[in-house]
């Protein structure tokens, strides 16, 4: 009977510590991060011309509207935010030339019904002009966090958005959206 | 020294299967992916005869072959019906036959001549992995009775494990107590 009881109290303390580790890899702000991953040094956002800062991401068959913000990888950490999606600033201004990088945690209020794009579905970035582009998801795919091609600069306008996935958030799951030379819509401005 | 030997056999046994993981001697080559291929496509074939390696369908789409630049060759097929796969061809040229055995145990196909695929003839190791890409029938639809469920991501598991263990320490505990 104490023998068992020991065996009770250890398999309690290691599943104690695993759940605490695991509990502790969920909230670990680097969770999103992409290894082998080198941000270009330059800056977009300051030297960009004619682009303003994306403000919000819309995806509303998968019922998601949320605040942009920009984040930087600082000492190879991603800035991660709670209340809204990041946007790489090291990578291209959303709608521009290159591959512009978006990410969220797969909470329910973020990016959490993101795994369930499909290709075809329409993507819409507002930005701080008051103007907005439509990007279409052209791929979807489940990658590993050391797979960081998918974030290598591109030759079309892209935004490429990712969030967490699979057993304890070890995958990433990765969304392309093109934007195709279609007409945008820029805000009425009195004259 | 029983009941210290069991415990050092209980603990380790039970940390070597949760954190171990396996090592191998032979890893392949970074292919990059599908969804943005950093090399120009050689081929961008049309049709509806399009092979995977490894399986007898064939599929109706667009097939778009990257030349690597160590030989070894990315196919990326999308179907009409969306459900893409993306083909890793592994020229074995450089790998001794210990270092294939290893690379099929990690689930390579291997297939003696890439010439009927219209690759170099000589022997290649394939693998698939599967994405989503649009193709010509992909109807973007969405199942509205999944999006209703929340998603909770691992805060199950999480939790589930914390309280099994606070149980189970506190039961061994009484038991202990009980038993003396």
């Amino acid at each position: 009977m104490k023998t068992f009881s020991y065996i009770l109290i250890i398999f309690g303390l290691l599943w104690c510590l695993l759940g605490g580790y695991y509990w502790w890899l969920t909230n670990n702000p680097n969770r999103l991060e992409f290894t082998n991953y080198s941000a270009p040094k330059t800056k977009t956002v300051t030297t960009t011309k004619g682009a303003s800062l994306p403000e919000r991401i819309s995806i509303l068959d998968l019922k998601i509207s949320l605040p942009v913000y920009p984040a930087q990888i600082r000492d190879n950490k991603w800035d991660t935010i709670t209340d809204g999606a990041s946007y790489l600033s090291s990578s291209p201004i959303p709608g521009t030339v290159g591959n512009s990088i978006m990410y969220a945690h797969d909470w329910a209020s973020l990016f959490g019904n993101l795994v369930y794009a499909k290709p075809g579905q329409k993507v819409d970035v507002s930005y701080a002009d008051g103007s907005h582009k439509t990007f279409v998801i052209e791929y979807t795919s489940k990658v590993n966090p050391s797979e960081s091609s998918i974030l290598a600069p591109s030759k079309d306008k892209r935004m490429t958005l990712y969030t967490c996935t699979g057993f304890m958030d070890s995958q990433r799951f990765v969304v392309v959206a093109l934007l195709h030379d279609t007409p945008t819509f820029a805000a009425i401005t009195k004259p | 020294m029983l009941k210290k030997s069991l415990f050092t056999i209980l603990t380790l046994s039970v940390f070597l299967t949760v954190f171990s993981k396996p090592a191998f001697a032979v890893s392949s080559p970074d292919f990059g992916s599908c969804l943005n291929p950093q090399v120009t496509a050689s081929q961008v074939n049309g049709g509806s005869n399009h092979g995977v390696a490894g399986q007898t369908t064939t599929y109706s789409g667009t097939d778009s072959i990257y030349y690597l630049s160590d030989g070894n060759v990315m196919q990326c097929l999308c179907p009409d019906s969306g459900t893409a796969i993306q083909t890793n061809w592994l020229k074995t040229s450089n790998l001794s036959a210990s270092d294939i055995d290893v690379l099929k145990s990690q689930g390579w196909t291997y297939v003696a001549t890439g010439s009927s695929w219209g690759l170099s003839d000589v022997p290649y190791l394939a693998k698939n992995s599967n994405y989503s890409c649009r193709g010509e029938n992909t109807t973007p639809t969405v199942q509205s009775s999944v999006l209703s469920l929340a998603y909770t991501g691992s805060a199950v598991a999480i939790y589930g494990l914390i309280i099994a263990g606070v149980t189970a320490l506190v039961a061994g505990m009484l038991l202990k107590k009980f038993s003396k």
